[in-house]
């Protein structure tokens, strides 16, 4: 497949149990693009949002990453590539309690075997990034839910993923905290040249997107683009 | 990977370090109690390889040359009291053997007479040679007693002096009885039952115990180590689902399966591994009280308990491994799910099909008594046994869940609601830890039901008065007591203070049948009447009576020396024999004109109330009118009951077996007690770290330290008090069953107050650690501890 | 709002009607408390009827000023469809008009949904225009931004909304 983009969904099936979360969604992410994913609770944005990692594998439908199909890659394979190439910040938790924030953001590099030193410098300078100085050896415990989702980021970020994948980043936190939340996000995508791809119900969440896609009963929509009257 | 592992654990804020502590401390009592278990095992394993010097030498073959007696080479020579030494060392033996079993107050003491008559004649492990003409060696406590009992009670016994002591390699502890005692070939050879041998036996012993015991042993290992791999589990376990988060968070950026199962097992091996190096330093700090443990009923050389090396280094290194395992296997849900943020599914409630184990198993156990003549009740019985102990932990998690429903209906108020839904909604993890506790109550309660009672009811009711009654059989291949020689016998036993005797004599026999032919009797053969003087029975009322004006009596004489005293049946006057199957006595007519000073004595029978006079006449009859048998190693007995013992000894001896087992169940019993208690412990104050959120909450909102204290109490004692009653109801009553089965009229000797002590420490004891493992809660539950990560 | 593109779109639904039946049913529907002056009725009318977007018929006999039924023509037609298919400009206080576009489409059985979801992504664009000033224009502009942003996002909960009960109000017009 040498389409364009990064990241493409083709008529993707995913049911659990008896209910149907996705019937037929089709999604594709330029690259370098922000997505933003709309749709009321329930529409299976979520969902869509995990078949797209290759956290679910979908009934039906095929998932394809810059040119490799991810739902047919094997648990092990999906694991490397969600460690290499994406990165992850959801609405809560994700950050391992007893580790730091310093810990926490070093997490994904010493998984993929950095050396330590390594790691830790490379994990470092984030923490300055996002404003959060005075706050590495803190336990996650410790940290407001704005300072917690900082941290996410930065491990999101921290191996330089191509696509990173959030997930109602800000749903836990007031108006001011999530925007700096989302302007930093933005501001690090961008310097990043990360492809974003950004689950909201929020509409001034997605209005940091360049593009929105809304899922409704299961399937993805591309809004038309309409001309404006 | 293993540094990370590493920092979780020790980094990990104090959540971690109490995690990291209950795991430890529950490994280091695993770890100690299994060392002492292993030791122990070692210990007695090494007493069952002991040389059975004791057992069936190898004799010289003389029927080449027939130079011996008449028949079978040697045995016929051992019947005959006659060796033909000329013969025997020309065929080249190196020692003549003789082997017999005594008693001193109820402890058998093994007694070897050798004569050595070759310069290599072998000598019984433990000792250097073979003891020359007048001397003896003697385990270390029979020199002891030697050196304290008065020598008419026990010394007269063996000729000569002692020359040293048996080394250990002959004796299988440290108390044992024992003794060899060196004579001069021409002497020896006058001894009945002398064997002319070339080697000892090199078998290892053959007790009839050892089976059961290396079965117990095994049993009783497996059974205690359950409860500790379930509280071993159970540490590694805690605050699963807290970790469950933890690790789908690192599946999620990316960790794989491998390197997650790492993180886990890190964590458990660390606690593990300090658990098992703090368990080892425990058990060398307690070892030399361990060595003093009565398992079996006779202690062990202390420095054959040990849990040898391959001991310390498989709790050093399989302990930690397992936990590890163990750690990795309770993660299997989240291996595959990074979202996995537990998704909590209520359990089905167990049905009550639960109990059919447990019925099943009652219903077994009445047909298995109740066929107890059969060949296959053993079939049914240890089924039967299976099935009830299988029930009873079957049964736990229905009736857990069927007390809290009760709870829930009738206790109102806060806390019993909440403990009654927390256990209504999981009866099984409920019911594992408190599992421990109850199998052990089984145990004991039926260990206690049944075994006093069957022991009491051998030496009780009409058999009571002949516990310290002698008796001494002179038809087993020895010399009958002649005429001659019966009247300054009597007499010097008469003499002895307290004491009276009971001869027997022996009629002559009316038919021309030899028993040594090896044909059968004739058609209608009777055996010789055994006779005994109405006035010498009176001393032993329990024999039966005489009319008033008779003389002498017939007696079944035979019938005394049955092994099993539960089937002895008496009176045996006026009865020329009984029949052992339905225990009906042949009523025999009253003899008339028999002399019995005419007759030889067969049976002697000794009483005495004082113990000391007993061991006198003992001691008195070994010199003057001794006991031999007619086969010469215990590997040949076929019973354990004709030496010179008292009806109490062969009782003993017989239930020797049965004690062995009650100590050993008993020891079992509290050991997984202890065990149990501790995992109650943890599993109390793992169930409160993980519940932390939920308790502060309650507290938030107004909820007493004394309503969640109370709550708490009653998740962990409920179950255990319904259940552990639910199975000790069950084991008394298949005790019941089975004592009224094997003695109809017996007693139930329960012992209450033991029992109830028992019962009332564990009690306590079981409260004590749950409401001290509570202590945490209220400083854990302080409203500033709420955080929300 | 349009009156006249209102009036066309109620014609459109096809039946040839009385200027009084109109008036009612714009009253009934649109007025938000303000009734449509008859005068303005008829001149709307007369105006449309110039420019070929509606025709009238014979008058009827009867009491009251005019009996006459009107019917809508392809050209009205088109010109009712046309201005369905087009969204609002985003701004503020749109409501009257995304109401009666909403309104009149499910009356005529046309794609309301579809009209909201262009809607949605106009206002979508015009709420990332706004985000992108604000993330990098100066705090005033940011300010202002943040007025249009939280404006804009309450019509598009409406949106939402609205969307998500299309049914039971195409239930409630008809």
């Amino acid at each position: 497949m040498s389409t364009g983009f990064l990241l493409e969904a083709r008529d993707v099936h995913r049911a659990f149990g008896t209910t149907q979360a996705l019937r037929g969604a089709s999604v594709a992410v330029a690259r370098g693009e922000i997505l933003a994913v709309m749709g009321p609770s329930g529409s299976g944005k979520s969902t869509l949002l995990h078949c797209l990692a290759g956290i679910y594998r979908p009934d039906q439908g095929e998932v394809w990453f810059d040119g490799t199909r991810v739902d047919t890659l094997s648990e092990t394979k999906r694991t490397e590539l969600r460690r290499d190439a994406f990165g992850f910040v959801f609405q809560f938790g994700q950050l391992v309690p007893e580790l730091t924030a310093l810990d926490n953001i070093a997490l994904p590099l010493l998984l993929a075997k950095v050396p330590r030193k390594q790691a830790y410098a490379q994990a470092a300078p984030w923490l300055e990034r996002l404003g959060l100085d005075q706050h590495g050896t803190h336990r996650s415990g410790e940290l407001s839910g704005g300072q917690a989702q900082r941290v996410a980021l930065a491990r999101a970020l921290v191996h330089k993923p191509r696509l990173l994948f959030t997930d109602e980043p800000t749903g836990a936190l007031d108006t001011l905290t999530g925007e700096t939340v989302m302007n930093l996000l933005v501001t690090a995508a961008r310097e990043e040249g990360t492809t974003v791809v950004l689950v909201t119900h929020d509409a001034r969440v997605a209005a940091y997107a360049d593009r929105e896609i809304v899922v409704r009963d299961g399937r993805a929509l591309t809004t038309p683009s309409s001309a404006v009257a | 990977m293993f540094r990370l592992g590493l920092s979780l654990t020790l980094r990990g804020g104090r959540e971690a370090v109490t995690r990291l502590l209950l795991t430890t401390f529950a490994v280091l009592v695993g770890v100690t109690v299994m060392l002492g278990v292993l030791s122990l095992f070692n210990a007695y394993q090494s007493t069952t390889v002991r040389q059975c010097w004791e057992c069936s030498p190898t004799t010289v073959d003389l029927g080449a040359q027939g130079g011996g007696g008449p028949g079978s080479p040697t045995k016929a020579g051992a019947a005959d009291a006659g060796v033909d030494l000329a013969a025997v060392r020309q065929a080249g033996a190196k020692e003549l053997w003789n082997f017999s079993q005594d008693f001193y107050q109820g402890t058998e003491l093994r007694r070897l007479d050798v004569a050595a008559l070759t310069a290599d004649a072998p000598a019984i492990p433990g000792t250097a040679r073979v003891p020359g003409p007048g001397e003896f060696y003697a385990s270390p406590a029979l020199a002891d007693l030697l050196a304290s009992v008065p020598h008419s009670q026990l010394g007269d016994r063996f000729p000569g002096h002692q020359a040293g002591l048996i080394g250990r390699a002959a004796l299988s502890g440290p108390d044992e009885l024992a003794i060899v005692v060196g004579h001069a070939p021409d002497e020896l050879v006058k001894r009945p039952a002398t064997q002319a041998i070339t080697a000892l036996s090199t078998g290892k012993e053959v007790k009839g115990t050892t089976n059961i015991y290396r079965f117990a042993f095994a049993f009783g290992t497996v059974s205690l180590l359950l409860p500790i791999v379930i509280m071993v589990g159970t540490a590694t376990r805690l605050s699963a689902a807290r970790r469950e988060e933890r690790y789908a968070a690192m599946r999620l950026v990316g960790a794989t399966p491998r390197q997650v199962s790492v993180v886990a097992s890190v964590e458990s091996f660390v606690g593990a591994a300090l658990g098992a190096v703090g368990g080892t330093l425990l058990y060398l700090v307690l070892s030399s009280q361990v060595a003093r443990v009565n398992v079996t009923g006779t202690r062990f050389f202390p420095d054959d308990v040990t849990p040898r090396v391959w001991g310390y280094l498989g709790v050093l290194v399989l302990v930690p491994a397992a936990a590890a395992v163990v750690a990795v296997r309770s993660l299997r849900g989240v291996q595959y799910d990074p979202l996995a943020v537990s998704r909590k599914a209520t359990p089905k409630p167990p049905t009550l099909w639960r109990l059919t184990p447990l019925l099943l198993g009652i219903v077994l156990f009445v047909v298995a008594v109740n066929m107890s003549t059969s060949d296959y009740s053993d079939l049914v019985v240890y089924p039967a046994l299976v099935f009830t102990l299988w029930g009873v932990v079957s049964a736990g998690p229905w009736v857990t869940m069927q007390s809290s429903r009760l709870l829930a209906r009738h206790a109102p108020g806060a806390a019993a609601t909440l403990a009654a839904r927390r256990l209504a909604d999981n009866p099984r993890a409920t019911f594992r830890t408190v599992s421990g506790v109850t199998v052990a109550v089984f145990i004991g309660t039926a260990v206690a039901g049944f075994l006093p009672s069957a022991v009491r009811a051998e030496s009780s009711g009409e058999r009571a008065p002949l516990t310290n009654v002698l008796r001494l059989r002179y038809d087993m291949g020895g010399t009958q007591i002649s005429p001659a020689k019966s009247a300054s016998v009597l007499a010097d036993l008469r003499a002895m203070p307290g004491v009276s005797v009971i001869p027997v004599y022996l009629g002559t026999d009316t038919s021309a049948w030899n028993p040594d032919s090896g044909g059968p009797p004739p058609e209608g053969w009777q055996p010789p009447p055994q006779y005994v003087r109405c006035a010498d029975a009176k001393a032993l009322p329990a024999l039966g009576t005489c009319a008033p004006g008779q003389d002498v009596a017939m007696i079944a004489a035979d019938e005394l020396f049955i092994d099993n005293p539960l089937l002895l049946r008496l009176p045996v006057m006026g009865y020329s024999d009984i029949d052992r199957r339905t225990g009906a006595g042949r009523a025999a007519p009253v003899p008339t004109g028999v002399d019995v000073s005419q007759l030889d004595i067969t049976v002697l029978m000794v009483t005495s109330s004082d113990r000391a006079a007993l061991e006198q006449a003992r001691t008195y009859l070994d010199l003057h009118a001794p006991v031999l048998l007619g086969v010469g190693s215990p590997d040949q007995w076929s019973t354990n009951a004709i030496g010179p013992m008292t009806f109490g000894e062969v009782a003993s001896v017989r239930q020797e077996m049965l004690r062995a087992a009650q100590q050993m169940i008993f020891s079992g019993v509290g050991l997984t007690l202890f065990i149990a208690g501790c995992s109650i412990a943890v599993a109390t104050a793992g169930s409160l770290v993980e519940r932390k959120r939920p308790f502060t909450l309650l507290r938030l909102t107004g909820t007493s330290v004394a309503v969640l204290r109370r709550m708490v109490f009653l998740e962990s004692a409920l179950p255990l008090f319904t259940v552990s009653a639910m199975a000790g109801l069950a084991a008394y009553a298949m005790a019941y069953i089975a004592v009224r089965t094997i003695a109809p009229h017996a007693q139930m000797a329960f012992p209450v107050e033991a029992y109830t002590l028992t019962v009332a420490a564990v009690v306590v004891g079981a409260l004590a650690v749950i409401l001290g493992s509570m202590a945490l809660l209220s400083r854990m539950t302080r409203s500033e501890n709420v955080r929300f990560e | 709002m349009s009156v006249p593109l209102t009036l066309l779109g109620l014609l459109a639904r096809g039946r040839p009607t009385h200027g009084y039946d109109l008036k009612r049913d714009y009253d009934d529907h649109f007025a938000n408390g303000k009734p449509l002056p008859y005068g303005q009725v008829y001149s709307t009318l007369g105006r449309l009827a110039r420019d070929g977007k509606v025709a009238g018929g014979e008058a009827e006999p009867g009491d009251g000023p005019d009996r006459k039924r009107y019917r809508i023509t392809d050209l009205g037609r088109a010109e009712v469809m046309a201005w369905l298919g087009q969204t609002v400009e985003p701004e503020p206080h749109l409501q009257t008009v995304l109401f009666s576009k909403v309104v009149l489409a499910l009356m005529l059985g046309e794609d309301a949904a579809g009209y909201l979801d262009a809607q949605r992504a106009a206002h979508l664009r015009r709420m990332r225009e706004l985000t992108e000033l604000k993330r990098t224009g100066p705090m005033v502009d940011a300010l202002l931004a943040d007025y249009g942003l939280f404006h804009l996002e309450a019509d598009l909960r409406w949106i939402e909304l609205t969307s998500a009960r299309l049914t039971a109000l195409a239930q409630a017009v008809s």
